[in-house]
């Protein structure tokens, strides 16, 4: 009968002059970020869109702590961050379902990790279970549902813990287009209910287009923010608007912006 | 291409990792001597120096390395036997389904179960020569070359031979020239863990087989309570058991080179 | 199939034939289907027996002198004394090999740097013929129960770190990430993740550790001569009683064979859900 707490404090994220260098194997080293500046405000839903490569996922675990940055900071809510937090959750491109765990004791994974009590977690992860429609596959193991429905597994652990801020890498990017689309509504559906901050990062233009508040646009080597767009639609909209000009139109923009020389190219 | 994630797999500085592997190894040694001086008697528990310079010793000595062709013999030829009988089934249970399923439970058995309580029944058919050490160098390996071989022409791939028979390639040619070289990976992956088998079925029969070889002269050793050449002659079949394994390794990536 | 009624009784015969030739025939594919070892097995047993009455091999006795042979042992008693020995030593062995390999193995499919310094000398261990090193043992451990002991964990120590190693390794790092992003860390990780994601492999090498313990213990006391069952075997070989030595290997290879067959039921129980 518990609801999904409200996010009452969903704090702002300030990305202040990030830089990181990775040595590869070979042991060349590559800069894959460099001066990111970015402030995401609370409740906000903005999508990091950019080329592969260039660092729009290691910005995405800079702030989920799982990187540390080479340079500059990144502070939630004020606090720098140090680590992963139980104020942020991730849905990882790959699902990273544990397969020896049925669909309900994965979304109760994180939640034991907390020490959460047992029945406590297991009424939080049958909401969870309940909001992503999955309710009748819990006792299903991952190895027996398909890509859609093992994202919305991921969706659904993430939004278990009720973090604050929702972090997503290229959730939909293993799934086909018709999926796709779906969990795009789904997602959307889910997210407004609480409003939490959400962090998106993609390299599908109409997908950023479609989910966001802003759209950050990145590119590669090194990696920087070349520029924050707005997206002027309506926050309650439907499918149907990727059928009105005025989508085609920003994504257009969009994709001029990531086309223009020197966004792929390594400088 | 992506760089590694989060850090979590850093390449150790190369300096540190030999530095440490020599470490190890002095450790070991050092524990050896100690143990040695503090516990035993040289009789029984010959320190690592004492092996050492038995080991120098034993090198220049005629005698081991008699020893060592007489036990390579035995390797040799159950191991050649294994490879014919081997591969040759494997090939044909991997072809026909009903070798492969009659044949399939004692291949299992004899890869699976403990080898050695087969000893004494060798030493009863064939008594305690060159033939009981190769019927049990042969028995060891069997197994491995076979299954090996049979999973390697079973799998290959059946597009390819499918393309062969399109272009009219009859069942020899198909097979010689599509189904082997495509199961060849796996025959000598199965060659590679054959000869350590067939080299354990060596040294084991040896061991227990004392009247020629290198366990004739472990146990000659062992005899006049010289502890630390019985140890430097165990040193030796170690060796002699890492450079077979050596040769063939250095085989297999040569006759697999094109899958690289 | 025609049926006509001139052809009746004729075509009825024929029909009943052919639905008891029909019966013959499923039961034979039936049994070539699920028991393909009796096809092979009951032809060899019997010739075993003629060849055995033909007293044509003095280790062949009859198949039927194996079996008597082998009653007799087991209510005799002897086997009574040397079975302890084995299976005590057996256990002792691969319970330290078990314990001590996961850990190790673990400890170098997780770190790099331990895996780079120590792997070589896994390596030199696994490709070697350890069964060489038994002699020195029994002579610096003497030849009691501890040796066995010792050349059990030889046998099968390296192989399951190198087996739990690779399942470690195996492992999606993306599992271990999501692991870390939601703060699971150290001993929560290790017992959630890090071992159910290896268990695969760990098990398998533990499957291939208890046929190997069989086989050094069996060994290291055939070694030694007097002790359990491999002194046993020794015994009845050198006293040429071939047929109380044909019914203990088949006893020891038969039991060791269930042993791994059990294991790998259970194995295939424990990863139904993968």
């Amino acid at each position: 009968m518990a609801t999904l707490a409200r996010s009452i404090d969903t704090p702002a994220i300030s990305i202040q002059d990030v830089g990181k260098q990775f040595v590869t194997s070979s042991g060349e080293s590559v800069q894959a970020l460099a001066g990111v500046n970015l402030e995401i405000g609370a409740g906000e839903f903005l999508s990091i869109l950019g080329p592969s490569g260039c660092g729009k996922s290691t910005l995405l675990r800079i702030i989920d702590g799982l990187i540390e940055a080479d340079t500059g900071s990144v502070t939630i809510a004020g606090e720098p961050v140090r680590g992963p937090g139980p104020d942020r959750a991730m849905v990882f491109q790959n699902f990273a379902l544990l397969p020896w765990l049925s669909v309900v004791e994965n979304i109760m994974f994180p939640l034991e990790v907390r020490r959460i009590p047992k029945d406590r977690r297991r009424e939080l992860a049958e909401q969870a279970l309940a909001t992503v429609g999955l309710s009748a596959f819990a006792k299903h193991y991952p190895r027996t549902l398909s890509g859609g429905m093992q994202q919305r597994v991921g969706l659904a652990r993430a939004l278990a813990v009720e973090p604050a801020i929702l972090l997503m890498d290229e959730p939909f990017g293993a799934l086909d287009a018709l999926t796709r689309a779906t969990l795009q509504d789904e997602l959307l559906t889910v997210w407004s209910r609480d409003r939490k901050t959400a962090v998106f990062v993609t390299h599908a233009i109409d997908e950023a287009v479609y989910l966001s508040d802003r759209v950050a646009v990145m590119s590669a080597h090194p990696g920087q923010v070349m520029e924050v767009v707005e997206i002027p639609l309506d926050r309650n909209r439907e499918a149907s608007i990727r059928d009105e000009p005025e989508f085609a139109e920003i994504v257009t923009n969009l994709r001029h912006m990531l086309h223009s020389p020197g966004v792929g190219t390594p400088r | 291409m992506t760089p590694r994630r989060s850090g979590m797999s850093r390449r150790p500085p190369k300096i540190l990792v030999i530095t440490l592997r020599i470490a190890v190894f002095a450790a070991f040694i050092g524990v050896w001597e100690w143990a040695a001086k503090a516990r035993g008697s040289p009789l029984t528990f010959p320190t690592a120096s004492a092996v050492a310079g038995a080991f120098v010793r034993i090198i220049g000595e005629l005698s081991t390395w008699q020893a060592v062709a007489t036990t390579l013999e035995a390797f040799a030829l159950g191991y050649g036997l294994a490879l014919v009988v081997g591969i040759g089934f494997g090939l044909l249970a991997g072809r026909f389904e009903p070798v492969r399923h009659l044949g399939g439970v004692y291949l299992r058995i004899l890869l699976t179960a403990p080898l050695a309580p087969l000893i004494p029944l060798m030493i009863g058919i064939f008594g305690i020569g060159l033939a009981a050490r190769v019927a049990l160098v042969f028995i060891f390996c069997l197994a491995t070359l076979a299954i090996n071989t049979q999973v390697g022409v079973e799998n290959a791939d059946r597009d390819l031979i499918e393309m062969a028979r399109s272009y009219g390639a009859k069942e020899l040619l198909a097979f010689r020239r599509v189904r082997l070289p495509a199961a060849m990976p796996a025959i000598m992956a199965g060659v590679r863990l054959g000869t350590a088998r067939a080299v354990v079925g060596m040294v084991v029969a040896e061991l227990i087989i004392v009247s020629v070889g290198l366990g004739q002269l472990l146990n000659f050793y062992r005899g006049r309570f010289r502890a630390a050449e019985m140890f430097a002659v165990v040193i030796v079949i170690l060796l002699v058991g890492l450079c077979l394994l050596q040769i063939v390794k250095l085989l297999e990536r040569r006759l697999t080179r094109w899958q690289r | 199939m025609n049926l006509t009624a001139a052809n009746g009784i004729r075509e009825d015969a024929a029909l009943t034939g052919a639905a008891r030739r029909g019966w013959l025939v499923r039961s034979a594919r039936w049994i070539y289907r699920r028991a393909p070892i009796l096809i092979t097995m009951i032809p060899l047993l019997a010739l075993w027996e003629i060849l055995g009455r033909m007293h044509l091999f003095l280790v062949l006795p009859p198949l039927s002198d194996v079996l008597v042979a082998m009653w007799d042992i087991v209510t005799s008693g002897r086997l009574g004394d040397a079975v302890p020995d084995t299976l005590l030593a057996i256990a002792i062995g691969l319970a330290i090999s078990l314990i001590a390999g996961i850990a190790c193995g673990i400890a170098l499919g997780m770190s790099p740097l331990l895996e780079e310094v120590f792997g070589p000398y896994v390596d030199v261990m696994m490709s070697s013929p350890v069964s060489a090193i038994v002699p020195a043992l029994v002579l610096v451990f003497g030849t009691g129960r501890e040796s066995i002991v010792v050349t059990v964990v030889l046998f099968t120590f390296f192989l399951i770190v190198v087996n739990t190693q690779a399942g470690v390794k195996q492992l999606d790092p993306a599992l271990r990430e999501m692991a870390l992003s939601f703060q699971c860390s150290g001993w929560v990780m290790l017992r959630r993740v890090i071992i159910p994601g290896a268990l695969p492999l760990i098990l398998a090498g533990a499957r291939m550790g208890v046929g190997r313990s069989f086989n050094g213990a069996v060994f290291g006391e055939m070694l030694i001569s007097i002790v359990g069952l491999g002194g046993l075997l020794m015994t009845f070989g050198s006293r040429f009683m071939f047929d109380r030595l044909d019914a203990l290997i088949i006893l020891i290879v038969g039991t060791a064979v269930l042993i791994v067959w059990i294991f790998e039921l259970v194995e295939r129980r424990l990863l139904r859900n993968r």
